[in-house]
């Protein structure tokens, strides 16, 4: 009986004791566990795979779509769309080659529509717009060495920066300001010696770099 | 008969002893009184959240709360509100500590990292916000949580309380106060607070950030009873004098205007001087509001009103006073 005793007190001394560490951490501190994960951008630009560009130095008529131009130099509607989550920077690369047995050359300064030479001034244009349309931008006037692109043949020309394109909104939709339709213009002799002919035309690669940007 | 006498015997023993038992508490009373002291647990009813979660979003894109709350612009996003609520009988001041583990390349740092850095690090702090207009009726109301918390500035409420992130832990004491439940153990406004991760990462590092970088951070807080204090207004010097000097301006009425919460009420101002070598102070006999503080000796002294208002928060409110 004596030692059923003392097992007895041992036991509850162990149970004592067993339970007040638990006690006491339950007291007044309390922890929180935060797992934290990496979340990236999905870049998504949309970049016209390809368009044409129309030498016409007599200024014909041409239709374009459902519309009509008569410009020396005519290009098809393009435009590219930020559809990414976050802002991007903007930079372009333009490079331009005569088309292999053409006789004409490309201009490195606008030609007037005079001259002998068949040759073709053309630049590159592009402006920030509400819409992928080309109506509805305000096209400058006329060649801007600070805003527009001379093509050159065989030598690219880059431009950072260009622009910065809004990310899309939270609805998915491209944004305002979030389009850029661009083109390809200039002017061409009208009456060059070695007349015009339908092997005369350029290649003109335009190469875009997406940076994204802070979303703000 | 032998045996019976001892059990006599023993009887007398044990009524003397009884008897004297008795009579000690008496001989007792008359000069000493034994008071037990035992040791009374609080019970604090705090509500911690168990677990949590956080983005790494160097770009800052929009993370959606729910379907009409977002949080964007913020390089570590806490993905979701993270609540403590005291529902005790006293408001208890909040200390905390954090320790982080890194996972893939991600690293701590101890300051926002610059443009120049080009390892996957990233500057992590805890903060701490009051929870306004949090109580017991909208404590667990996601789309009402998801707003006040997406509300929050970007800024800390108080960067000197930030507990900065890193593998060592690190701790903050008396971040803030939570206010106490109110009489049926309900969370009132003011007893809760909003914490989360926030800081900045790099950008561009020289290996692009993966969706295996990361890190899990450990906040471990800790609850103190406390007094719930606050500003009462201000005190003005009627006369707009508070330099004192011994003969031409001896004394100066002061007056509180009160700023207390909507609701709340203080039925009893105390006034008084933490140097009253310098100067005393006393109150008015008909608005506890007033005070009158006179020049006693050279020095300065901050003359401070306190009363507790009706939400069991001391108010309080200081004017500094120089004496020449």
């Amino acid at each position: 009986m004596k030692r059923k005793g003392l097992l007895c007190a041992i036991l509850a001394l162990v149970l004592l004791f067993s339970a007040q560490p638990a006690a006491v951490a339950a007291g007044n501190v309390r922890s929180t566990i935060i797992r934290t994960t990496c979340r990236l951008p999905v870049i998504k630009v949309t970049v016209p795979t390809s368009a044409s560009v129309y030498i016409n130095p007599l200024r014909f008529p041409v239709s374009i779509g459902d519309e009509e131009a008569d410009e020396q130099i005519i290009s098809t509607p393009a435009a590219i769309a930020n559809m990414s989550e976050v802002p991007v920077a903007v930079d372009v690369t333009v490079a331009g080659a005569v088309k292999t047995g053409s006789t004409m050359t490309l201009a490195s300064a606008p030609t007037g529509g005079s001259g002998t030479e068949k040759s073709a001034f053309v630049y590159f244009e592009i402006k920030q717009a509400d819409s992928e349309y080309p109506e509805d931008v305000q096209w400058d006037p006329s060649y801007d060495a600070a805003e527009h692109i001379a093509v050159i043949s065989g030598v690219p020309i880059t431009r950072q920066n260009i622009m910065t394109l809004p990310a899309r909104t939270l609805d998915g939709e491209v944004a305002e300001g979030g389009y850029a339709p661009f083109r390809l213009t200039g002017d061409a002799v009208k009456k060059p010696t070695n007349a015009w002919n339908s092997r005369d035309g350029i290649n003109v690669s335009v190469a875009f770099t997406f940076t994204p940007l802070s979303y703000s | 008969m032998k045996f019976m006498n001892l059990k006599r015997f023993a009887s007398t023993v044990m009524a003397g002893a009884m008897a004297l038992s008795l009579a000690a508490p008496a001989f007792a009373a008359g000069s000493s009184t034994n008071i037990t002291g035992t040791y009374r647990a609080i019970t604090l009813a705090v509500t911690v959240p168990t677990t949590g979660s956080a983005i790494i979003n160097p770009y800052g894109l929009p993370y959606e709360l729910s379907d009409s709350v977002n949080i964007s612009g913020q390089q570590i996003t806490t993905g979701a509100p993270l609540l403590i609520q005291n529902r005790s009988a006293v408001p208890l001041s909040v200390s905390a500590s954090a320790i982080g583990t890194v996972k893939g390349d991600f690293l701590f740092a101890a300051t926002a990292p610059a443009d120049s850095v080009t390892t996957k690090s990233g500057h992590v702090v805890v903060q701490m916000f009051a929870a306004a207009g949090v109580t017991e009726a909208n404590a667990t109301d996601t789309d009402i949580l998801n707003q006040k918390f997406a509300a929050l500035p970007e800024e800390s409420a108080d960067s000197s309380k930030d507990i900065v992130v890193g593998t060592a832990a690190a701790s903050q004491d008396d971040i803030l106060t939570l206010k106490a439940g109110n009489a049926n153990g309900e969370l009132v406004d003011g007893g809760a607070a909003f914490f989360r991760l926030s800081g900045s990462v790099v950008k561009k590092p020289t290996v692009a950030w993966a969706a295996t970088d990361g890190f899990t951070v450990k906040v471990a807080f800790t609850f103190e009873p406390t007094v719930m204090t606050a500003s009462a207004g201000t005190v003005d010097a009627d006369n707009s004098n508070v330099s004192l000097d011994s003969s031409v301006i001896t004394s100066e009425s002061v007056t509180l205007t009160p700023a207390l919460p909507s609701g709340v009420t203080v039925t009893d101002w105390a006034w008084s001087s933490d140097n009253t070598s310098a100067a005393t102070v006393e109150v008015s006999s008909s608005d506890s509001k007033k005070a009158t503080v006179t020049y006693v000796s050279s020095g300065s002294a901050t003359i401070t009103v306190t009363g507790t208002g009706s939400d069991g928060t001391v108010y309080s409110a200081t004017i500094d006073f120089t004496c020449t």
